[in-house]
C-alpha cells in the first residue's frame, strides 16, 4: 500500500483530537482576562459579563473557525478529486469572489447597515448566483476543463465588478470596509452569524458525504466511472451546488479565506493515500484544525492590531506553492 | 444468456457513428471486434457499456439494459477503456477494488466477497507481488494488467474491452488474450476490439467486422477475413495464410485510395 506513517483510523483520531484541543484553546484565548476554569464555567452560565463574553464572542468565533475550516478542507478535497487536479479548490468555481461581490454590493448600496445580517445575506446570494451562472455557462454535460473555464470567467467578471465598485465608491469608509472584508476574519461574529451560515454548511456537508465513492470511480476517468454506474452529470450538480452552499455561507460570514482548501488536501494526501473518499474526512478535520490555529495566531501574535485571518492563511499557504514548484522541478527532465 | 443490440444508433455531434447496428454476444463466446480507425468500434463498446446515449435497444437475458439503473447495469456489463490515465497515485489493490463499487452498499465497508473477488483478479493477472505498489511506479504493461484486473474484479457476465492489447509487448499481448479466452471458456461473454488481425483470428471464436458504424461481416475468422473484404474495408492487400499454428494476416500494401492523401 502507499507508504503510510499511521493507520487511517488512528490518523482520523489524532486529527479529531487536535481539532478538539484547538477548539477549546479558541474558547480560552481573548482580550478579556478569564482564567480557563472561569471561562469554561461561564460558558455554561451564571457569570454575568464573563458568560456574555463566552457565549456572544468566543463561542461563535470557535464554532465558525471549526465549521468554516472543515468546509474549506472538505470542499478542497472534493474539488481536487472531482476535477482530477491537485490545484483546485472552491476558488476555481468563482464562489468566493462572487460572495465578495455580493458583500460589496451590500456595502456600496448602503443596505449593509440596514439590519445586522444584510451583508452576509447579500454575500450568500452572490455565491448562489455564481453557482447558477457557472452551471448555465458550462452546460449540463460539461467536462472539467469547461467547468474550470466557466469558473474563471465568473470570478474574473466578479473581481472586475468589485474593482469597479471600489473605484467609484465615494465613501472611503465603505472602501475600507470592503477591503477588510475581503481579507477574512472571525472577529466580532455573533451566534446570529452561526445560525445564518451553519444550516447551509450542514446541507453542503451532507450532500458531499454521498459523493466519495463516485469520486473514487472518477479516478479512472469519466467513462469508466460511468460504466461502473456513476451518474457523472448528477455528481457534477451535487458538487457544484453543495460547494456553493457551504463555501458561500462560510465566506458570507467570515469573508474570503484562501489557501485552506488548497493546502490541506495536499498535505494530507501522502498520509491518507490518494483515494478521494478517504481524503475527504481527513481533509475536513485538517481544514478545521488549520483555520482554528490561524485564528488563534491572529489573536495571540498581534492582539491589538486586528490582524486578518485571510492574511495569515495566505502567508502560511504561499510558501507551500514554493515547495510544490521545487518538487515539480525535481521531477522535470532536464 | 445473450447480450443483444438491435437497430443501434449513436450520434457524436451530428454524425451517426453507429448507424443501425445489430449484434449478438452469447455467454461463453470470445468475439473480436475489428475494423479500420473511425469505423465505430470504440463508440460501439461505449454504447454497449451504457456510457453514450443511443437509439435502438440493448437487452441482456431478455430484459432491457437501458431500463436498469447504472449500478444494476454495471453488475451485468464490465467495460475496460483504452484510456490508461489514472488521476491519483493509488495502490494497485485500491485500484482493482474500484471494480467492486457496483457491488457495494453506500457507506458500508468491503465484504468478504469483495476481498475474494479482488484477490482472484490479482491472481488471474499475476499481480499478487505488486498488490501494494503505487500505480505511478509501474511499467505500461503492468498498468494495463492492473486495469484488466479492475474489470475482472467487477465479476460481470459480459466483458467489453477497447483495444486491451494496444501498446503491449508480445508476451503481455499473449497473456492478455489468454485471460480473455479463459474467461470465455469459464462462461463469460467477451467482446474485444482489436487491430492485430492475426491475433484476432487466432484467439477469437468469432469476428465482427465493422465499417462506417455498420456490421460488414460476422462469423468465423476465416470466413470474415477474406482478401476481398480486407481490400474493400481496410484498403489493403494482405497475405492470408492458414497453417498448423493457425490463421495469419500480413498486410502488404495499400490498394486504391482508401486513405485520403495517401497515394497507392
Amino acid at each position: 500500500m502507499t507508504p503510510r506513517l499511521l493507520p487511517f483510523p488512528l490518523l482520523l483520531g489524532l486529527l479529531g483530537g487536535l481539532v478538539a484541543l484547538l477548539f477549546v484553546a479558541s474558547l480560552l484565548v481573548g482580550p478579556s482576562d478569564l482564567g480557563p476554569h472561569r471561562a469554561i464555567a461561564a460558558l455554561f452560565g451564571g457569570d454575568g459579563a464573563a458568560t456574555l463574553v463566552m457565549r456572544e464572542i468566543r463561542l461563535p468565533r470557535a464554532i465558525l473557525g471549526l465549521t468554516i475550516g472543515a468546509t474549506l478542507g472538505l470542499t478542497g478535497a472534493v474539488l481536487q478529486g472531482w476535477l482530477r487536479n491537485p490545484l483546485a479548490d472552491a476558488g476555481v468555481l468563482g464562489i468566493g469572489s462572487s460572495a465578495a461581490l455580493g458583500a460589496v454590493v451590500a456595502v456600496v448600496c448602503g443596505i449593509a447597515g440596514a439590519f445586522p445580517l444584510a451583508l452576509p445575506l447579500s454575500a450568500l446570494i452572490g455565491a448562489a448566483a455564481a453557482a447558477f451562472l457557472v452551471f448555465a455557462l458550462a452546460g449540463s454535460d460539461a467536462g472539467s476543463d469547461t467547468l474550470i473555464l466557466a469558473g474563471v470567467a465568473v470570478s474574473s467578471l466578479t473581481a472586475a465588478m468589485t474593482a469597479l465598485a471600489l473605484n467609484l465608491s465615494a465613501n472611503p469608509f465603505a472602501t475600507m470596509e470592503i477591503v477588510f472584508w475581503t481579507m477574512g476574519s472571525l472577529g466580532d461574529r455573533s451566534l446570529d452569524h452561526v445560525f445564518l451560515a451553519l444550516p447551509f454548511m450542514v446541507v453542503g456537508w451532507v450532500m458531499l458525504a454521498g459523493v466519495g465513492r463516485s469520486l473514487d470511480a472518477l479516478t479512472l476517468g469519466a467513462e469508466t466511472a460511468a460504466s461502473l454506474g456513476v451518474r457523472v452529470g448528477r455528481v457534477r450538480v451535487i458538487i457544484l451546488f453543495a460547494t456553493a452552499a457551504a463555501v458561500g455561507a462560510g465566506t458570507a460570514v467570515a469573508g474570503v479565506v484562501g489557501f485552506v482548501g488548497l493546502v490541506v488536501p495536499h498535505v494530507l494526501r501522502p498520509l491518507v493515500g490518494a483515494l478521494p473518499s478517504r481524503l475527504m474526512a481527513a481533509s475536513a478535520l485538517g481544514g478545521a484544525a488549520l483555520l482554528l490555529l490561524a485564528d488563534l495566531t491572529v489573536r495571540v501574535v498581534l492582539p491589538t492590531r486586528d490582524l486578518k485571518l485571510g492574511v495569515v492563511t495566505a502567508i502560511v499557504g504561499a510558501p507551500f506553492f514554493f515547495r510544490l514548484i521545487l518538487r515539480e522541478r525535481g521531477r522535470t527532465i532536464r | 444468456m445473450t447480450l443483444v443490440a438491435r437497430g443501434l444508433v449513436t450520434r457524436l455531434g451530428d454524425r451517426r457513428v453507429i448507424d443501425g447496428l445489430d449484434l449478438d454476444l452469447a455467454i461463453g463466446e470470445f468475439v473480436g471486434l475489428i475494423g479500420p480507425n473511425g469505423a465505430g468500434k470504440s463508440t460501439l463498446l461505449r454504447t454497449l457499456a451504457g456510457i453514450l446515449p443511443h437509439e435502438g435497444e440493448i437487452t441482456f437475458c431478455g430484459t432491457s439494459l437501458d431500463a436498469r439503473s447504472g449500478r444494476e447495469r454495471a453488475l451485468s456489463v464490465g467495460y475496460l477503456a483504452q484510456n490508461r490515465e489514472i488521476a491519483w497515485p493509488i495502490a494497485v489493490r485500491e485500484l482493482v477494488a474500484l471494480g467492486r463499487l457496483p457491488h457495494r452498499t453506500p457507506f458500508a465497508g468491503e465484504t468478504a466477497a469483495d476481498r475474494a473477488a479482488v484477490a482472484e483478479a490479482l491472481r488471474l493477472t499475476g499481480l499478487e507481488p505488486l498488490a501494494e505498489r503505487r500505480i505511478d511506479r509501474l511499467s505500461g504493461g503492468e498498468l494495463a494488467r492492473v486495469l484488466l484486473a479492475r474489470v475482472l474484479a467487477q465479476e460481470t457476465p459480459v466483458l467489453l474491452a477497447d483495444e486491451p492489447a494496444a501498446g503491449l509487448d508480445p508476451a503481455h499481448q499473449v497473456s492478455t488474450m489468454q485471460i480473455f479466452s479463459d474467461l470465455a471458456r469459464a462462461g463469460r461473454g467477451v467482446l474485444v476490439s482489436l487491430h492485430d488481425l492475426t491475433s484476432a483470428a487466432r484467439w477469437c471464436d468469432r469476428l465482427i467486422l465493422v465499417a462506417d458504424g455498420r456490421v460488414v461481416a460476422d462469423g468465423r475468422p476465416e470466413t470474415v477475413l477474406t482478401a476481398e473484404r480486407l481490400a474493400a474495408v481496410y484498403g489493403i492487400e494482405a497475405r492470408i495464410e492458414n497453417d498448423a499454428d493457425g490463421f495469419s494476416v500480413t498486410p502488404l500494401r495499400l490498394v486504391g485510395r482508401s486513405i485520403e492523401g495517401v497515394a497507392r
